[in-house]
């Protein structure tokens, strides 16, 4: 099985006030394709800075990462950004939608930044957003949608260019308990469909233990495991 | 459309919702670009307008004496100038101070100017500028008038007024017997639009006015040349120069009233200047806006970098903003421009300016000549300006790095 994430020795730290704060510690992790991790954590372990650096938002002090056999480490901007739009997808725990485009644009935008055409894209997102339950809302500005719609969208923008992997940072962070069981279940579900990689950080531990594999990031470190 | 082309268009003109951002800015540009242009159109057209005005008045050319008061045996020279290249018509002309007299004791001076009826219209649209009556019925008895001196003498077509040179009356004191002047019917109004003719011309034939400043039957007080290429007139000026004598000179056009037409090129570039440090202040207070309107789309910024946009994409979305907001306020001002210019004899009015217009400009309707140049300088200028205005908020936006953008948002 193909490893479509690769992470070795990952290390950050930042300078505060009190002194330099280790935030990782050696992370290593890989993820094959088509397998769900859970990565869980206590508020300010560094979850989402784990995240960012795996989606190459942000740069690790130290260590090795790969997307799909090919490191990334040490690139620029420009090819990050490029092979970011092809090989990831991303979902937020604000959904941030593009308050100014449809439901429908929001998704065929992310195709358009990977550098397909509109035109292309569009049968493409209109599938997905009917998938997600919004075939009805194509054309719904985000602040016409619920919380939940919201999220769905996002979910169909992260597939839209078909990434062999997707980060979800707390998905259902901002949405109530039933809604966000169903955001849970459809991401979990449209990801496994299309045999897509997924690295959730997650706070539930029922969410987590849905995972192939149940991380813990702790002390900066990334332990197999399921309580904190 | 590249997405960030969309996108710029779609963050400025929000669906079911009203562009404040968009509507501000643009409008600001516009109005900006609209006293820039309406400005340069108003002092292009006045200066058009003179030089116009000074081609038909003088003829493209002139031949006169820069000494003495005659061109002699002018029937001769005009041939010889009507055979040189590039020269379309000739005509002559005999011009000096009048005393108009319309009762006894009701006198004003005035300008005569006798032409050739047969060829003036060759040389000058005078002709075409006679009312109430016929430029054809001008003979040794009859005049016409400029309209604004008959109003002022309360003359009309019909009535009769005697005319009489100083020369003549410089004659008489001297001694010398001459006829008593003729009383001459006025035959048409001259109304050129050009009050500085329409205030003091009175126009009679060539003889007529030989016969008031005692000039003989071949004299003349110059010859005037229409060229078949108007900016050809200072070689055509040139090549006069060997059929001509040391008293008598060739000039073009401009070279009369020069000092004024100089003065309206001036005030027009100090307008320019002027219309430009505003839209300065304009440009910069758009790129402040647009700074603001980056800043609260800290979090998009860093959305769109975490979907894969490249800095380049993200610079191109706000500059295109600028540049959007630049070239629609330049088109809005453009149609400001058409709009105010269309009525632009109304608002002379409404400012209760037509006076000085007449006094100052010596025009009885405000001219309008466009000139494609100011336009398309306008609009360098306003894209230019919008972009550059643009440039620090994009510069901005596209070096933000995405996990910042989103956790500052």
């Amino acid at each position: 099985m193909s490893v479509v994430l690769f992470a070795s020795g990952l290390t950050k730290s930042f300078a505060s006030p009190g002194g330099k704060i280790e935030i990782l510690r050696g992370v290593n992790l890989e993820v094959n394709a088509g397998e769900c991790v859970s990565i869980r954590g206590e508020s300010g372990a560094g979850k989402t800075t784990l995240l960012q650096i795996l989606g190459g938002l942000e740069k690790p002090d130290t260590g090795e990462l790969r997307w799909n056999g090919e490191t990334v480490t040490g690139k620029g901007n420009r090819f990050l950004a490029e092979r970011r739009a092809r090989l990831l997808g991303y979902v937020f725990q604000s959904f941030h939608l593009v308050p100014e485009l449809s439901a429908l644009e929001n998704v065929t935008l992310a195709a358009r930044i990977a550098g397909r055409p509109a035109k292309a894209a569009l049968p493409e997102a209109k599938s997905l957003l009917v998938r997600v339950g919004l075939g009805h809302r194509l054309d719904h500005l985000p602040g016409k949608l619920s919380g939940g719609e919201c999220q769905r969208v996002a979910i169909a923008r992260a597939l839209v260019n078909r990434p062999p992997l997707v980060l979800a940072d707390e998905p259902t962070g901002n949405l109530d308990e039933n809604t966000g069981e169903s955001i849970m279940r459809l991401l979990l579900d449209m990801t496994r469909e299309r045999g897509v990689a997924l690295a959730l950080v997650t706070h539930s531990p029922a969410f987590a233990a849905r995972a192939d594999r149940r991380l813990i990031l702790r002390h900066g470190e990334l332990h197999e495991g399921e309580s904190l | 459309m590249s997405w960030p082309l969309f996108l710029s268009f779609r963050q400025l003109f929000p669906p079911k919702k009203f562009p404040v951002f968009a509507t501000v800015s643009i409008l600001g540009v516009a109005l900006g670009v609209a006293a820039l242009l309406i400005v340069q159109t108003v002092m292009n057209s006045f200066g058009e307008e003179h030089r116009k005005r000074i081609r038909e008045s003088v003829g493209d050319v002139v031949i006169s004496p820069d000494f003495g008061n005659r061109v002699a045996d002018t029937p001769a020279l005009m041939k010889s100038l009507a055979a040189l290249t590039g020269v379309a018509a000739v005509a002559p002309q005999v011009e000096g101070p009048v005393i108009i007299e319309r009762r006894k004791d009701d006198i004003v001076f005035g300008v005569m100017r006798g032409i050739d009826v047969n060829r003036e219209g060759a040389v000058s649209p005078l002709p075409s500028f006679v009312i109430d009556g016929k430029f054809d019925d001008l003979d040794d008895d009859r005049v016409i008038v400029g309209r604004t001196l008959a109003r002022r003498l309360g003359l009309y077509t019909g009535a009769k007024i005697t005319l009489q040179s100083p020369v003549r009356v410089a004659r008489s004191l001297g001694g010398e017997k001459l006829d008593l002047p003729k009383e001459l019917e006025i035959c048409g109004l001259l109304h050129s639009g050009f009050n500085d003719v329409d205030a003091n011309t009175v126009i009679v034939t060539l003889r007529t006015a030989r016969s008031m400043q005692m000039l003989g039957a071949k004299d003349s007080t110059g010859i005037r040349l229409k060229l078949t290429d108007k900016d050809a007139a200072e070689a055509v000026a040139r090549s006069c120069a060997h059929l001509l004598t040391d008293e008598i000179s060739a000039k073009p056009w401009y070279l009369f009233n020069q000092h004024f037409l100089q003065a309206v090129a001036m005030e027009k570039q100090m307008l320019f200047l002027l219309m430009f440090i505003i839209t300065l202040v304009a440009s910069f207070s758009i790129g402040s806006t647009l700074f603001s309107h980056v800043v609260r789309r800290n979090r998009e910024i860093g959305l769109l970098g975490a979907l894969g946009a490249k800095p380049a994409n993200i610079l191109t979305l706000y500059l295109s903003q600028g540049f959007l907001v630049g070239l629609l306020g330049f088109a809005l001002g453009v149609a400001m421009t058409f709009l105010v210019l269309t009525f632009r004899q109304e608002i002379v009015g409404l400012l209760g300016a037509n006076d000085v217009l007449l006094k100052q400009y010596k025009f009885d309707r405000v001219p309008l000549y466009y000139n494609t140049a100011d336009f398309v300088k306008a609009g360098v200028l306003t894209l230019g300006l919008m972009t550059v205005a643009a440039l620090l908020p994009a510069l901005w936006a596209s070096r933000r790095k995405p996990s910042e953008a989103m956790r500052d948002a």
